[in-house]
């Protein structure tokens, strides 16, 4: 047997994990579909909340698709699959990373295409980014491009977190898959947080120079925000870059 | 060949789980024992390449183990004792994980399974402990690697299966293949090996073929007890000893009295004696 890459083991290594990807997507279509109907039902009140909301669960399969290694309880048996440490990562990761997000992307738009033909069509998604540029827009933020790096980025940071912990973890693996997406998704709005305590002393400071109060508020989230995508735009794919190199090596050298 | 060259492992910085074991495992069934936390399933995890070893290293026929290439992880196989199949049926597992072992025998595994009034196709959730560890002995057998390690494999059966094993592991282990199986009973399987090894507080105090053993010592019952004897405990009225065979006659060996005498305080004089350290 050859040491080196192989399609033909990659490929056993997709026939290994199948069963469990397969039910994972099954569960993935359902669940969009759910969101989608959810949609529907939230479109008519025109709530801007309500599609945050939808568009915030959008991303949960995303984040929960690593806990399909997990539910493959023994880790001897995954560990010592006759495959390179190469072959393991890879799979993993662009299960993780890409076939994950397109499954979902492909199933919503499938779900949005059947139900065109039914004349139902809320296209959430889009309507909740146009909502978004549009207050962007009335603030003066007139270049944010809802997809972006940084957006990509921060979809993919917890799932490739999830992935790490479930590949570290001796038990409870699912559990702590999700701690792990649940720490990761805290610490990024801990960052935002910071941010916005600055901006809330920039707009303190404007105020008190006696500006306007909404001029102020205009002020300070056009000047602040853009600087804030920019550095989060660079910083977030950073983590990305690191998160998988770090997640890279913990699967080829994972002791049981 | 597998060799364990001075190997230690150690969990914590103050807990030493195995220390410089050194060994040649080649072609033949291997018998590991130990008491409860002697280092008997660290051991096991380090010779697959599941745990790497602090120092010292383990190496397959020349090839790091903890490298983990495919080339040397498909020529072995560790079933634990607490092993779960991630698929619902023996089936299912053999046709997503057996093609990962060119050596794996279909129409072996479904032999052994007869063997044991399996077909394969049982939901294995609702299957009873010990009917689950048969059917995943039928396949850890089945697969034909070079190195075998099994931990507990008789865990949960009853005594007609625990024959049935025995049997099955005859036919399915060829003389060119190594098969390893760590048990705290060892009535299990019976006297089928043919080497021993035993873990005592994390060293590999023996490591002999079994003949070495029967030349060095020979297993008595007598009524009274026995003089001289190395070792000897009472048993339902009558005397087990271990004796130095002076006469060169070889006698059946006796697993239990040898593990008593290996655990009891003159337990390493015993050990030293049968291994000749003293010399």
């Amino acid at each position: 047997m050859s040491d080196r890459f192989s399609s033909g083991r990659f490929g056993l290594l997709w026939d290994f994990y199948r069963p469990g990807i397969l039910r994972q997507l099954g569960w993935m279509a359902a669940g969009l579909l759910c969101l989608y109907i959810l949609a529907i039902l939230t479109r008519a009140a025109n709530s801007f909340g309500l599609f945050g909301l939808v568009n915030t669960m959008i991303v949960l399969p995303i984040y929960l698709g690593p806990l399909v290694f997990a539910v493959y309880r023994d880790r001897s048996l995954q560990t010592l699959l006759p495959a390179s440490g190469i072959e393991k990562a890879l799979f993993m990761l662009l299960y993780t990373v890409i076939a994950v997000p397109l499954a979902e992307v492909v199933i919503w738009y499938g779900i949005e295409g059947v139900f065109g033909v039914f004349g139902v069509a809320p296209d959430v998604l889009r309507s909740f980014d146009g909502k978004i540029k549009e207050s962007f827009m009335e603030l003066g933020i007139a270049d944010y491009d809802v997809f972006n790096p940084l957006r990509l980025a921060t979809e993919l940071l917890p799932a490739v977190v999830c992935l790490y912990v479930v590949v570290s973890s001796r038990g409870q693996r699912v559990l702590k898959g999700i701690g792990g997406i649940v720490g990761t998704v805290v610490a990024m709005g801990l960052v935002s947080g910071i941010y916005g305590a600055y901006m809330g002393f920039r707009f303190a400071r404007l105020e008190s120079d006696g500006m306007a109060m909404e001029e102020a508020v205009r002020v300070t989230v056009a000047e602040a925000t853009p600087t804030l995508i920019a550095v989060m735009s660079v910083i977030v794919p950073l983590l990305l870059l690191l998160a998988v190199a770090i997640t890279w090596r913990r699967i080829t050298k994972v002791q049981v | 060949m597998l060799l364990l060259d001075d190997i230690t492992f150690r969990y914590r910085k103050d807990f030493d789980a195995v220390v410089g074991v050194t060994a040649e495992i080649g072609p033949g069934l291997y018998l590991l024992l130990g008491e409860n936390g002697a280092g008997k399933t660290t051991l096991l995890h380090l010779m697959c390449g599941l745990l790497f070893p602090c120092s010292g290293s383990v190496t397959l026929d020349g090839t790091d183990i903890d490298c983990r290439r495919p080339s040397s992880l498909s020529r072995i196989f560790f079933m634990s004792d607490d092993f779960e199949c991630p698929f619902p049926t023996i089936n299912s597992l053999a046709a997503h994980h057996g093609a990962f072992y060119p050596t794996f025998n279909h129409e072996m595994l479904y032999a052994n399974l007869a063997d044991f009034g399996l077909t394969g196709k049982e939901k294995l959730r609702s299957l009873s402990l010990g009917m689950r560890r048969k059917s995943y002995m039928a396949y850890a057998l089945a697969l034909g690697v070079d190195i075998l390690l099994l931990d507990e494999p008789a865990n949960g059966m009853d005594i007609d299966s625990k024959k049935v094993l025995r049997r099955i592991i005859a036919r399915c282990v060829g003389e060119d293949q190594t098969l390893v199986v760590s048990t705290h009973n060892i009535h299990d399987l019976g006297t089928m090996f043919d080497h021993l090894l035993l873990m005592k507080s994390g060293r590999l105090r023996v490591a002999m073929p079994m003949w070495k053993i029967t030349g060095r010592v020979a297993f008595v019952s007598s009524s009274q007890p026995v003089d001289g004897a190395i070792y000897q405990e009472p048993d339902a009225g009558r005397f087990k000893a271990i004796v130095a065979n002076e006469d060169g006659i070889e006698t059946d060996i006796d697993l239990p009295l040898l593990y008593s005498a290996a655990m009891a305080p003159v337990g390493d004089l015993f050990i030293d004696f049968i291994t000749k350290r003293d010399e």
